[in-house]
């Protein structure tokens, strides 16, 4: 592989970690803060780029409708949270996954009636249509660093809310002991309303930002979702560093596995076993630590 | 049951509208509960009625905290039975009784942290019997808990800042200056993790914690347990300062000697019921009432 290339295939390694990080940031800050398993997290992800192509279709500008998706899914996220979400608090963990999983059923649904069964596609943005030559024969599409640079500044600024603010030590120290916080005078229910509403509005832009350069079509958010689910156990149940490190881990996995050729005693190893590489990878992990890289033991 | 007389104190010769009410509501909360009551609503009404006689309204005005008749259950288990308990503003009650008895119960029901199952809880004058938590502990009420409850994954100086609020009436005095004032070894472990302290900063840690949300009353359920004798005059210490500094103060704890010098009033439970309510001085003059009460 010549350098231009492997530059390439880096790239797209860190532009699908990056991406897959913003879904599994949602999903790993609601299951660590909340203790909720929300197998409908992926659904988030199908709703934001089926709303990115009907808003384009309707606004005619795809950063108006980024503006508006992302307005309508932080009110899902509160209406969901209020309607379903709020039941399963300290339930059991069959109680979460079946009622979850009923949702992604009804999103399917509704996905259905409102937006049809087709495969739909976004136009990738005037501003940013254009590719950075590399050499006389390689160039790489100005799109994907885009999302990769939003993807960053969305990581940084969630690290910032996280770490750096009362509302994130809020947010923290109710993972640790929700009713102490509560005793604080903190409305813990309203501050997990919006945990629960931010994690929704990040699936949803991942999936706004990612229609342009992949196709939009009914169940696309399952996929990503096991992918999802790969990180956040990587990364270790509840933790924002663990999962960022994670998807790097997979996103790099994912795509050199396709890419590279392994050969060991006559055996094709790679490419043809890639769509286990992740899997494998999370297997060794989960051997050497149990709780995941950054995961809290014994929890 | 044992019944006597209230001490005299300095204040107490004051008629207000607020020991009126306390005395009147004390004068109905049944047979277990003695005189003890109108000492601390006189006691607050002498201390400080300007900021709360105009909004005082209805029942236990004149109470920072008062439960009337308080039933809780856990489960199927009938824990408090009919509980009278009640705090007026700058006073000190003592919490006794043996394990079991239901006095984190009662301290948990009114806070609304236990749903009650009957009677009422009024934190100053407004019916909270079903707030949430967080209203009552924005209504004034601070609570260290059995166990501490500091945040582990949070560092020393994150658990004083999440939790800084100006008081109900707008104070801010306890600042995050003032608290590391009054516990100057927090100072030296501001970037510690929460977990890496010992048992006394911890409980130092919890108490500074509750001062930042500029409280009116203060709630130590267990205040010095599992402390060394050294660390736990050390809380005294503060305790003392912090009932100086006009903050009401319900303290739970088994050191008699410590809250008889401290408490304006001791109550002490037995089975979910209140078996005495009165001056320390009551009590200390009676060993063999103690030793039945609380059997030491």
């Amino acid at each position: 592989m010549d350098f231009p290339t492997f530059l390439i295939q880096l790239l797209n390694s860190v532009q699908y970690a990056l991406l897959l990080f913003l879904i599994a940031s949602g999903l790993t800050l609601v299951f660590g803060i909340m203790g909720i398993i929300n197998v409908a997290h992926g659904s988030f992800y199908m709703i934001g780029a089926y709303l990115a192509w009907s808003l384009t279709a309707l606004t005619g500008h795809f950063w108006t409708a980024l503006l508006i998706g992302t307005v309508l899914s932080v009110l899902l996220g509160f209406a969901l949270e209020w309607l379903v979400i709020r039941y399963l608090y300290g339930r059991d963990l069959l109680y979460q996954v079946l009622l979850t999983y009923g949702l992604i059923l009804v999103f399917e649904e509704v996905r259905s009636l409102l937006w049809g069964d087709d495969v739909r596609g976004v136009d990738i943005p005037g501003a940013l249509a254009s590719s950075l030559r590399l050499t006389d024969n390689l160039s790489y599409p100005v799109y994907r660093l885009a999302i990769s640079v939003l993807c960053l500044a969305l990581a940084a600024a969630m690290y910032w809310l996280i770490q750096k603010t009362r509302v994130g030590m809020m947010i923290r120290a109710g993972s640790a002991n929700r009713q102490m916080v509560q005793s604080l005078g903190i409305n813990v229910a309203l501050l997990y309303r919006c945990v629960f509403a931010l994690g929704v509005a990040l699936a949803a832009l991942a999936g706004m930002i990612a229609a342009p350069v992949s196709s939009v079509f009914p169940g696309m958010g399952n996929h990503v979702l096991i992918v999802c689910f790969v990180v956040v156990v990587i990364g270790g149940m509840g933790s924002i560093k663990g999962a960022l490190i994670a998807s790097l881990l997979i996103g790099l996995v994912d795509t050199f596995g396709k890419v590279l050729h392994l050969e060991i005693a006559g055996i094709h190893l790679l490419p043809e076993l890639s769509s286990m590489s992740i899997y494998l990878l999370m297997a060794v992990i989960l051997l050497w630590r149990p709780e995941g890289l950054f995961g809290a033991p014994g929890r | 049951m044992a019944e006597f007389a209230s001490p005299p104190l300095p204040h107490s010769a004051q008629a207000s509208p607020a020991a009126a009410a306390g005395t009147g509501t004390g004068a109905g909360t049944g047979a277990d509960v003695n005189v003890g009551v109108g000492v601390g609503a006189a006691r607050g009404a002498g201390v400080g009625v300007g900021a709360w006689v105009g909004s005082a309204v209805g029942r236990g005005a004149g109470y920072l905290l008062q439960a009337t008749d308080l039933h809780s259950h856990y489960g199927a288990s009938h824990i408090l039975h009919g509980i009278d308990f009640q705090i007026a503003r700058a006073e000190t009650v003592a919490l006794m009784g043996r394990n079991g008895m239901g006095k984190s119960t009662l301290l948990r029901t009114m806070l609304g942290l236990v749903r009650a199952t009957g009677g009422q809880v009024h934190v100053m004058g407004t019916n909270m019997t079903t707030a949430a938590p967080f209203q009552i502990a924005r209504a004034g009420i601070a609570y260290v808990p059995e166990g501490r409850g500091i945040f582990p994954n949070l560092s020393v100086k994150e658990n004083l800042i999440m939790a800084a609020r100006a008081g109900r009436h707008g104070q801010a005095d306890w600042t995050f200056e003032r608290v590391m004032d009054c516990f100057p070894r927090l100072r030296e472990r501001l970037a510690h993790g929460g977990a890496q302290l010992s048992g006394g900063e911890q409980q130092m840690l919890t108490i500074g914690r509750a001062l930042m949300t500029n409280p009116e009353l203060l709630i130590l359920d267990e205040a010095t347990e599992g402390l060394a004798p050294l660390v736990a005059r050390e809380i005294w210490r503060i305790v003392a300062q912090i009932r100086q500094s006009g903050i009401a103060t319900i303290i739970v704890d088994k050191n008699f000697a410590a809250l008889s010098a401290l408490a304006d009033r001791i109550q002490i439970l037995v089975k979910g019921r209140t078996a005495f309510s009165g001056a320390a001085d009551a009590l200390r003059e009676q060993p063999e009432l103690r030793q039945r009460l609380l059997g030491v």
